[in-house]
């Protein structure tokens, strides 16, 4: 079979055989002529098809190329067709935004890495003569092109219908807008929005700090001609400055994209939809949530909570604690929140608890200061043995806390041991270790007083004691209380278990008499009934510790 | 278990690429998480042997780390001589979930074939390597040829 069709609209069709049909018309008015030449027929179609069936089976062919999002056409109450066209550029990876600010009169660039920029908007109204005559009335919008810009492809719009006259043009023209349009106005992979930024600057009067650096330059000249005012261009203003704008609008798109699509998960390797997956940023690592709620709870499980990194090899990127909290749910991520908040104080030299049970309030102290102050409940207390504050006097601790924090100490890496000296003070710990071995040491060198049963180390001289609290007189060997006036018997006396051993257990010669009164004995140091430690150090103060 | 999904997915996924250096891997009766396989260096003077390794995957695998272990003796500033090795991509504080076996494979040959001495298992096997470079690839080889597996024909 062959084909031919003529300007005036007429079709000529050549079909060998005799049995003709004419399929796929649906026109009532082709007129077919059949002549014969030769043993073939021919036949003249002549297709009249109405403009508004061509604007049907256009806007027809258009829903099925394009999406909802893309498209949206109706039959309007003046029985004419009209649409909306937002052409979604494709953009190069590594596209961005720039423009130039001027801070205190120096100007400086900014660079906004961008991945999706609003539509560029045609919306159309189709006349009933189109396209057999008339162009379809359209308007242009677009937020980041330039009037200038919008009016050249505006220019470009009508070029082609002049170009394609009588048939249908709107996927030429929705094709060209998201195809070609960005080549068409030159912008590759950096647009540049300086001179919209200056004129935000200008109108919202915060150019004031530039102006000495705008005037510096020559200024331009008047006779630049402005562009007529295009009913089709159309601008509408924004809320925003525009890089606020572009911004927000590639975040939103960008979100709402990511939920669409479907991303292979490298922990679990499943295939989730990404309203089920979670992104860090900013390196863009996707995975999906059953496997994150993993990852977080095994993390805050082991206390590992200073940092919740994607878990993509030598990755960077960080969790933010929304994502946490969505992942592991309000009961997890409370713990976590506050071991994280601990750790975090713990890291601050300045920040300290409140001691009391019921508050707990971070509170910040002085360095060097033994005094801080409760913010929420208003308890001052000593930052060191966390009790009511107590001036200049030493902290009272009792010796099972002591104990704690030493053995935490002790054991502790060099980690732990900064973190306890910037709770405790290195200087207090220190003392604490000190204590606690004199502790150990009373509880291994000491007795007990036979009349009050104070503690007693017995630091020098012979084994007649006496007790520094009661001034009871007994033998450090027996605890038998002696007689006051004559003490020393106890040790002649043949009767006596500890006869002769008045010096025994003293280091050197045993028969050296020592010159003794009863001063030599009195203990350096020794306990009170509380257990407490009664202490003379050097500057001669008797103190609780 | 979502574990040994992943896991057979990864054991797949090396059988397939057939690396030249780790080979022959083996998967325990009925525990998929215990793997044997021979890692085949080629840097003197470890390229005259194999060493056999085992990769045990906990349960909590991959938000726990596998544990990785030498079954052949070699002399290693980085193996220690009961088999363990310290590798950094598996350590506790630096392991990330997306991290796969076949990444690890990778740094362990990396780590066999070029030794860090400064951060040694056995710190007289890492000073002969800095002091003595000679007499540790000498020592190195002769261990390896005396302890090491035989290396695969092709």
């Amino acid at each position: 079979m062959d084909l031919v069709i003529h300007d005036d609209g007429t079709m000529e069709v050549f079909v060998t055989g005799m049995d003709l049909k004419l399929y796929g018309s649906s026109q009532e008015d082709h007129v077919l002529a059949p002549s014969t030449c030769g043993n073939r027929f021919l036949i003249s179609v002549i297709f009249n098809m109405s403009d508004e069936e061509d604007q049907a089976d256009e806007v027809l062919a258009l829903q099925s190329i394009y999406n909802g999002e893309e498209l949206s056409c109706l039959d309007g109450e003046d029985g004419l067709k009209s649409g909306k066209f937002h052409a979604f550029l494709t953009l190069p990876s590594g596209f961005r935004v720039t423009f130039k600010t001027y801070t205190n009169g120096s100007p400086s660039s900014v660079v906004i890495p961008i991945e999706h920029l609003p539509p560029i908007t045609l919306s159309f109204k189709l006349p009933k003569n189109y396209p057999s005559e008339s162009i379809p009335e359209y308007e242009l919008s677009c937020p980041w092109l330039t009037v200038t810009k919008l009016l050249k492809i505006c220019e470009k719009l009508d070029a082609l219908w002049n170009e394609w006259k009588g048939s249908v043009i709107l996927y030429t023209w929705t094709n060209f807008l998201k195809e070609e349009s960005m080549d068409f106005i030159g912008v590759k992979d950096v647009l540049d929005i300086s001179r919209r930024h200056l004129m935000e600057l200008r109108k919202s009067g915060k150019l004031d700090e530039t102006k000495r650096n705008i005037n510096r330059r020559p200024k331009p000249r008047q006779s630049v001609v402005r562009p007529p005012l295009d009913p089709r261009v159309v601008v509408s203003p924004l809320s925003l400055p525009l890089h606020q704008f572009l911004e927000s609008y590639n975040d939103d798109r960008s979100k709402t994209t990511f939920l669409r699509n479907i991303y292979h998960c490298s922990i679990c390797f499943m295939e989730t939809a990404g309203s089920n997956c979670l992104q860090f940023h900013p390196c863009g690592h996707v995975y999906c949530k059953q496997c994150m709620e993993q990852y977080f709870t095994t993390r805050i499980k082991d206390a590992m909570v200073t940092s919740m990194p994607c878990p993509y090899e030598k990755c960077t990127s960080e969790a933010n604690p929304h994502q946490v909290k969505d992942a592991v749910g309000a009961l997890l991520f409370n713990k976590y929140d506050s071991m994280l908040l601990s750790v975090t104080l713990d890291k601050m030299d300045d920040i300290t608890y409140c001691p009391r049970t019921t508050c707990g309030s971070p509170v910040m102290r002085e360095k060097e200061e033994k005094m801080a102050a409760c913010p929420a409940c208003r308890y001052v207390f000593c930052v060191f043995c966390r009790r009511a504050y107590h001036g200049v006097e030493f902290c009272r601790m009792k010796s099972v806390e002591m104990k704690k924090v030493v053995l935490e100490y002790q054991e502790g890496d060099d980690a732990v041991k900064s973190r306890l000296e910037k709770r405790y003070g290195a200087t207090q710990i220190r003392r604490f270790i000190n204590d606690m071995l004199s502790d150990d040491w009373i509880q291994t060198n000491s007795k007990n007083c036979p009349n009050c049963e104070a503690s007693i180390e017995k630091s020098d001289g012979c084994n007649k004691m006496v007790c520094g609290k009661c001034q009871t007189f007994f033998c450090w060997l027996c605890l038998g209380v002696l007689d006051r006036s004559n003490p020393y018997s106890h040790y002649l006396d043949a009767n006596s278990r500890c006869l002769n051993q008045l010096f025994l257990g003293i280091e050197g010669d045993p028969n050296v008499e020592h010159e003794h009164d009863d001063d030599d004995d009195l203990d350096e140091a020794f306990l009170d009934e509380e257990g407490d430690f009664l202490f003379m150090d050097d500057d001669d103060f008797i103190q609780f510790v | 278990m979502a574990a040994s999904r992943r896991i057979q997915k990864e054991l797949n996924d090396i059988r397939t690429a057939g690396l030249k250096s780790f080979r022959d891997v083996n998967v325990g009766e009925n525990n998929i998480l215990y793997w044997t396989g021979l890692i085949v260096p080629e840097n003197p003077p470890f390229n005259k042997g194999a060493f056999r390794i085992e990769i045990t995957f906990p349960a909590e695998y991959p938000f726990k780390p596998p544990k990785i272990a030498f079954k052949t003796k070699i002399y290693h500033p980085n193996i220690d001589e009961k088999g363990q090795v310290c590798l950094p991509i598996i350590s506790a504080e630096n392991w990330k979930p997306a991290t796969k076996t076949d990444q690890v494979i990778q740094a362990l040959i990396q780590l066999v074939n070029d030794p860090e001495p400064d951060h040694p298992l056995r710190a007289d096997l890492a000073e002969e390597y800095t002091k003595d470079k000679k007499r540790f690839f000498k020592n190195a080889e002769d261990y390896t040829k005396k302890y090491g597996e035989k290396r695969p024909a092709d």
